[in-house]
């Protein structure tokens, strides 16, 4: 890592004759100013750690091209349901099943074409989207925030209640991540909202382990002493010095999780755990097509297409991350 | 009546249609009379007596035979009974037995066999789901049910001797006796029309009371393929569970040279998907075809055959809930789905609308053609039942925002597509708000029982050849009654025509018992199912209908 370059005024020195015996008074030194033409030459400008990273990923054609694929799924995902003339729960069962840019008799076209029942499939596609990103996006906001204070608190204090606090985990670790669910789709009603507290109960626990590994290392280091000695309390401490620090790879586990929570949705919807009719979520209308994949394989591979693109998207994307916050490669 | 005859519909629609069964020869080659069908599922129950679903009856019919059997216009004719006479008053039946009826170890099917397995069937703590709807008509059945409830666990010595004393009262007094070895004198409650078609229901066929105990009785009896005794065309030879099953033809079935195939393999493919591939493959030579699959076919120009499953598929309203209690609300919902819609474009096959509540398929269509169409169904103007549902909301002190019922159906796509259909039907035509709950079959039955639910999507079908075998299910009490309709006219109705030996007389009752089930609406019938299937070339004769799911008696590998 280079060092900063600061504006250090260099004083030149004047050529001037003394004596050894006479004292150096006031008048030996002058003002010179600075020097203008060296300060203008600045190497590099500041910036901080997040817009250097930042700057790094967008660098990476890859990575852009990531970002503006996630940014059109999501576009599309919100604003195509408000765009379309047909609700994602209006049916045309007189023409179901029909291909690419079927037109009705009467002069309305589907542009995917219908689903078995006769639901415009682009709209119910981007409806899908809706669904499954609400989930992922807000079962991962929900993980990451428990993750975090649990961690942190687990990682900071250490000693007897990092130990009972990890067994904690260790322990929910240890159930079935699917059982649970299930169990608790018995007892609740199905819907976003339980997918979501099923995901999140047991989601949690990963980034909690890690957020507790970063804090434990960075804990000893000389920023939180000082902290600590100027009386910071640990609240701060944790949350004002801690937290921002292992930022970076929470953010990287962030973007590997969403993927991951997406796929998690699909495979509920699709084993019939998921969103109740006639909402329609991507696993959703997976599990539709492939009743009739025979037929109409599109059915199918359009809401997988859109399953894998954004996983993929978000998992090389998180890969990216990874690297552009990664310090050794910093600039 | 139980609930288990709705469980066994609701299993298979659950099922997505795929308790169809498919047969030939297995690899393209047909070595000798050698077939494989697919079953669809493992038979949950092969003991006769607690059988209450078509799987195990798919291969039941194959491997017993009772006094009466069903020929192949669905006729009773004589089976193990040679010949039957009845008293005038048309309630007692003397039966004589054929001599050359044999178990598959070589004894002898006696009247003996008879009386045990009916002993069983009606003692109630052997749990025979479907005892108490033959009770009605069983001459002391009834008392013997009664009396053989199970004991609590802390019943004291005296109360089971007292138990025990009042079983075997209530079994000298029953109406099933065995004459002598071959004759069998059954009196009935009343003069029942549809005695015949009854007692070739694997419920009331004959068990060996020998081999019943040296197969170990009630826990294991029918439980393995060496565990059971046949007396029918096949016998199963082998039994590996979930996965298949091989029948064998009988040599010691009296009628065995009108059997034409040998040997029947049964598989228990699950997937519709996966068994169209094996029948393509030619693996399998008949399979069971879900809307889409018999529509694609059907376009090839295949040979998709189709048959009236007897089931009638119908909303059912629990009428102790808010706006469900009131009959205008119930119609209006009934009339406010396009049935016809729903045939043509989701169930996609030759399924007919329902225009009452007994399907055609029960006296040749006779009965549903004197019914007449119950429910006019306005498939282009829903304003008059949407006025019926106001009026009916109104009367209920509810509007179409504080309406909001919830619909308990199955799991699994076919089911999720039609309530699918008739949230939408609802919403759009008469702009109420349903909800949909899919739950596992077990759930939604339990459900029904606990008369957890608004409404259920439910189905039913004839169980013998009397539209009694739907209308009786609605009277006060009534085991599958969920709804907790009661109406007192309906009850007498059916009461009288339980016991009612004039046939016109009886039949007017009947229908009009239908007439009330079409003013008070206890439940809003969709549709009439017919189900699709297809067998390859070589297969010949296959028979399917509402009385005989699977039947391979009559047919023959070409």
């Amino acid at each position: 890592m280079k060092k900063k370059d600061k504006n250090v005024i260099i004083p030149e020195v004047k050529e001037v004759a003394y004596a050894c015996d006479e004292a150096l008074s006031a008048e030996d030194f002058a003002w010179i100013g600075p020097d203008v033409k060296k300060s203008n030459t600045i190497v590099r400008e500041s910036v901080s750690y997040f817009k250097d990273a930042l700057s790094r990923l967008v660098q990476d054609k890859v990575a852009l091209f990531l970002l503006i694929m996630l940014g059109v799924i999501l576009f599309c995902a919100v604003v195509m349901p408000l765009l379309s003339p047909y609700g994602f729960d209006e049916l045309h069962s007189e023409h179901a099943n029909m291909g690419f840019f079927y037109t009705a008799p009467d002069g309305h076209m589907h542009l995917f074409g219908t689903d078995s029942l006769g639901g415009d499939t682009w709209t119910r596609l981007w409806h899908g989207g809706r669904i499954s990103l609400t989930i992922a996006f807000v079962a991962v906001g929900i993980n990451c925030v428990i993750g975090i204070i649990y961690g942190g608190i687990s990682g900071y204090f250490g000693g007897v209640v990092d130990n009972i606090m990890m067994r904690i985990v260790e322990i929910i670790g240890g159930i079935p991540y699917l059982l649970i669910i299930i169990l608790l789709m018995t007892i609740m009603t199905k819907g976003i909202g339980t997918i979501i507290i099923a995901y999140a109960l047991v989601g949690w626990i990963g980034m909690a382990r890690l957020v507790r590994g970063q804090v434990i290392q960075l804990k000893e280091q000389e920023f939180i002493i000082s902290a600590l000695t100027m009386g910071a309390s640990p609240t701060r401490v944790l949350f004002k010095h801690l937290v921002p620090n292992t930022l970076s790879v929470i953010i990287v586990n962030l973007t590997l999780a969403i993927p991951s929570a997406i796929f998690t949705e699909a495979y509920l919807s699709f084993i019939g755990l998921g969103v109740p009719i006639p909402q329609a979520s991507w696993g959703t209308l997976a599990n539709d097509g492939i009743v009739v994949f025979r037929y109409y394989p599109e059915q199918l591979l359009l809401p997988a297409l859109l399953i894998s693109l954004t996983m993929l998207g978000f998992n090389l994307l998180g890969d990216k991350l990874r690297d552009a916050f990664d310090p050794k490669l910093r600039r | 009546m139980k609930m288990t005859k709705l469980g066994k519909l609701a299993l298979s629609f659950s099922m997505g249609l795929t308790l169809l069964a498919g047969c030939g020869g297995s690899g393209g080659t047909t070595s000798g009379g050698e077939v494989t069908i697919n079953l669809g599922s493992e038979p949950p129950e092969m003991n006769s007596f607690l059988n209450t679903d078509s799987t195990s009856g798919n291969v039941l019919r194959h491997v017993i035979v009772g006094l009466t059997t069903l020929d192949e216009n669905d006729k009773a004719v004589p089976g193990v009974a040679e010949s039957w006479t009845k008293s005038e008053d048309g309630l007692t039946y003397t039966f004589k037995l054929r001599a050359d009826a044999k178990w598959n170890n070589g004894d002898p099917v006696t009247a003996n066999d008879f009386v045990f397995a009916w002993n069983q069937l009606f003692t109630t703590r052997n749990g025979a789901d479907y005892a108490s709807t033959w009770a009605v008509m069983f001459e002391g059945a009834n008392e013997l049910m009664d009396a053989t409830l199970p004991l609590k666990d802390d019943a004291s010595e005296e109360q089971k001797a007292a138990a025990k004393e009042a079983e075997e009262a209530a079994l000298a007094n029953v109406g099933w006796k065995a004459l002598d070895e071959t004759t069998l004198e059954v009196k009935f409650t009343g003069p029942y029309p549809y005695v015949e078609s009854v007692l070739a229901f694997y419920n009331l066929a004959p068990i060996s009371e020998k081999l019943y105990n040296e197969y170990g009785g009630l826990d294991t009896y029918g439980k393995e393929a060496d565990k059971m005794a046949y007396n029918g065309p096949y016998t199963v030879t082998q039994w590996v569970h979930e996965d298949s099953l091989v029948m064998e033809k009988n040599p010691n079935y009296w009628d065995a040279s009108s059997i034409s195939i040998d040997k029947i393999n049964c598989r228990m493919i699950k997937d519709t998907g996966a068994a169209l591939n094996e029948f393509e493959n030619g693996t399998i030579d008949m399979i069971g075809l879900n809307g889409e699959q018999a529509k694609n076919y059907r376009a090839e120009g295949k040979n998709v055959q189709s048959y009236d499953d007897g089931s009638i598929w119908y909303l059912e309203f629990n009428t102790q809930r808010p706006g469900m209690n009131n009959a205008k609300v119930r119609k209006a919902l009934t009339l406010g789905v396009d049935v016809e819609k729903y045939v043509a474009n989701v169930v996609l096959n030759e399924s007919k609308p329902a225009q009452s509540f007994t399907a055609a398929a029960v006296n040749n269509g006779e009965f549903s053609n004197k019914v007449g169409t119950v429910w006019n169904r306005n498939t282009t103007d829903y304003s008059e039942a949407k006025k019926l549902l106001e009026e009916g909301l109104k009367e209920e002190g509810l509007t179409l925002e504080t309406f909001k019922p919830t619909l308990v159906g199955d799991t699994g796509d076919t089911g999720k597509k039609t309530y699918q259909f008739v949230q939408e039907q609802l919403k759009t035509n008469l702009g109420v708000t349903m909800e949909i709950d899919q739950v596992e079959f077990k759930t939604r039955l339990q459900r029904m029982s606990d008369g957890d639910f608004d409404i259920v999507w439910a189905g039913w079908s004839c169980d013998y050849d009397d539209p009694m075998s739907y209308l009786d299910l609605w009277i006060t009490g009534g085991g599958n009654n969920h709804g907790k309709w009661s109406n007192a006219e309906y009850d007498a109705l059916i009461k009288a025509a339980y016991s009612e030996g004039d046939v016109e007389k009886r039949t007017q009752q009947l229908l009009d018992a239908e007439k009330i089930i079409g003013e008070e609406v206890p439940i809003g019938p969709m549709y009439y199912r017919q189900r699709d299937f297809i067998c390859s070339d070589k297969l010949v004769g296959v028979q399917r209908t509402a009385f005989r799911d699977i039947d391979l008696r009559f047919a023959s590998v070409k």
